[in-house]
């Protein structure tokens, strides 16, 4: 990395302008993994916070993308870790894993929510980002192998719950 | 682009257009702003209380749970005989990481409890592997030879045009791979191109089945090499097992077969040590074919106590991908074959909540044996080459070495982390 980087990874300003390019993104990344707006934007939140805390950890600002990503997505993550932790404290209800049920036709958004919310993150950079496999792996950083088989499992999961729509045997894309 | 993928990008785009940039303004303006001082400290105490309050509920649940699930297994009597055990074998079973991909293996030695160093996971001879590696659009793989212990080129890297994946490995020298590529410059339309038989000797592509596709699924070749099973399309309601004579080209067979619900699922297919039957494991049944012919043999269902009428195809079976062996889907997934042919061992279940192994007696009239461990998920099982234990991994749990005879326990592995499935013993 070069000095002028440098310095401009450590400039709060240069930061906050690289944040408020991306936040949207990100934004609508947090609300399609999560599948919930208001906690997507807590999420994103807390993630932006981290990220303007640890700043100075950007060595590169060509990075700053994955960087923020995977703030992001580890946020997502936890968030949905805490909901689960206090469903289980507000309720004595047992509450059952979502499997695919092969017997349900769902409508494209029940049928996305049944994901898990990493696979939908692949899904989101995969379909609507348009990114390919290897760049899904670089922004969640994970191995290449690892986004094809998230990518194929949401798919196959896809097209389990909606059978309409599986005319072909596209949307592979290495 | 087919339909799925336009009814998700749609779908992506729609929800992504309803965040204003405002919204996201104002998340980053709170971010920026001066953090309140003294927030940390009420917050850890707050985490820590509920971090024990929590240990103490999964304790409390495990121990509540552990009490249910020996009651339960007691009632269900899967597990019989006093006898001794089995010793454990000197085997190494090999593991999928979920991490590594699927064409990479650790070998682990069962009898000691430890993890070997990785390795590529097809190997044509004892000393060397191959592996294929596409670029992301397709236009150009490398396919090379290398040294399984040291993953170095052992020959120079043949290049070769469009994408070359799922090998499956035949006697001597040739190696099937699935051709594809994408229909068009945007890399929105993926094309299967068939299947090619790649000669590693000599590093050229020396036969073309243009119709033969087995895609991401896997395929499985007789001992001989001469003919092929697949079952296809990947995605289908209606999963056709077909038969391809490799020396002719030609299809013997294609047989629908009657899997469960969606049926892209199935347990597996796997020969008899004879190579003379084909066992295809649909999940709540074994069913059996000639493996020449394609003739239907017998169907044994996974009957036990708790028999439900309305049966849902049991969705935890590990899926084809990620646990094709040398002989694309011999080993290691919901089917395993003992080494005299006497018995097969499949996971599967005859309702949703009454799954298990199921050891289905091979010999005369076929019939299921019995049910082991029904209180677990099995993610994968493969047979010792001596047939004296059956290796089953928990689902993103333990491995455990399993006595066939009686059903019980011989010893429990924990996970090495991040192992997802079981892709043969040995060298398979």
């Amino acid at each position: 990395m070069d000095d002028e980087a440098r310095l401009r990874a450590a400039d709060a300003a240069a930061f906050e302008h690289l944040l408020r390019d991306h936040a949207r993104a990100m934004l609508q990344f947090a609300d399609f993994v999560l599948h919930d707006r208001s906690a997507a934007e807590d999420a994103a939140q807390e993630a932006f916070v981290i990220a303007w805390k640890r700043r100075n950890t950007l060595n590169d600002v060509s990075a700053f993308v994955p960087w923020l990503r995977k703030i992001v997505l580890r946020e997502c993550l936890r968030w949905r870790r805490h909901r689960l932790f206090l469903s289980i404290g507000l309720s004595d209800r047992v509450v059952a894993r979502s499997e695919p049920d092969a017997t349900l036709h769902l409508d494209m958004a029940t049928a996305i929510q049944r994901l898990s919310p990493k696979l939908r993150a692949v899904v989101f950079l995969h379909f609507y980002e348009d990114l390919t496999l290897a760049r899904i792996a670089t922004e969640l950083g994970i191995p290449e192998s690892t986004a094809k088989t998230r990518l194929y499992e949401a798919l196959r999961r896809l097209q389990r719950f909606l059978p309409a729509y599986t005319g072909s045997k596209s949307g592979e894309r290495t | 682009m087919s339909g799925l993928d336009e009814q998700i990008r749609g779908y992506t785009a729609d929800r992504a257009g309803g965040i204003r940039d405002a919204d996201a303004a104002a998340l980053v303006t709170r971010a920026t702003a001066k953090p309140v001082p003294g927030r940390g400290w009420p917050r850890h105490i707050v985490n820590l209380t509920a971090a024990l309050v929590l240990a103490a509920i999964v304790i409390a649940g495990g121990i509540v749970l552990e009490t249910q699930l020996r009651g339960l297994r007691h009632s269900n009597s899967v597990a019989t005989g006093n006898g001794p055990l089995p010793t454990v074998p000197n085997d190494t079973v090999n593991l999928i990481n979920q991490s590594l991909g699927d064409s990479i293996v650790v070998p682990f030695r069962v009898r000691t409890g430890t993890p070997l160093a990785q390795r590529p996971r097809f190997l044509v001879t004892p000393t060397m592997a191959i592996v294929t590696n596409s670029g992301g659009d397709c236009a150009l793989s490398s396919i090379r030879l290398v040294d399984p212990n040291t993953e170095r080129d052992v020959r120079p890297a043949v290049w070769l045009k469009d994408c070359y994946d799922t090998p499956v490995v035949l006697p001597g020298t040739v190696v099937l791979f699935a051709h594809h590529n994408f229909q068009d410059a945007n890399r929105n339309q993926y094309q299967e191109l068939g299947t090619v038989a790649y000669d590693w000797s000599t590093g050229k592509i020396t036969r073309s089945y243009p119709t033969l596709n087995f895609g991401f699924v896997g395929a499985l070749a007789s001992r001989d090499g001469t003919l092929l099973y697949t079952m296809t399309p990947a995605f289908s309601d209606r999963p056709i097992l077909g038969i391809t004579n490799l020396v002719s080209g030609i299809q013997v067979t294609d047989i629908p077969i009657g899997l469960t619900g969606s049926g892209m699922n199935p347990g597996g297919m796997a020969l008899s040590p004879d190579g003379l039957t084909l066992y295809v494991n649909e999940g709540d049944q074994l069913a059996t074919f000639d493996a020449r012919s394609g003739h239907t043999g017998p169907v044994i269902r996974y009957r036990g106590v708790g028999t439900a009428t309305s049966f849902a195809w049991p969705s935890w079976l590990p899926s084809m991908t990620l646990a094709n062996a040398k002989e694309g889907m011999t080993a290691g997934r919901g089917l395993g074959v003992g080494p005299q042919g006497r018995w097969v061992a499949a996971l599967g279940a005859d309702d949703p909540d009454h799954t298990g192994i199921w050891l289905v007696s091979t010999t005369g009239s076929p019939h299921v044996l019995r049910r082991i461990d029904g209180t677990r998920t099995f993610a994968g099982i493969a047979v010792s080459p001596d047939g004296s234990v059956i290796y089953a991994l928990e689902s993103q749990g333990p491995l455990f070495v399993l006595d066939p005879q009686s059903g019980r326990e011989v010893k429990k592995m924990a996970n090495p982390g991040g192992v997802v499935a079981i892709a043969g013993v040995g060298d398979n």
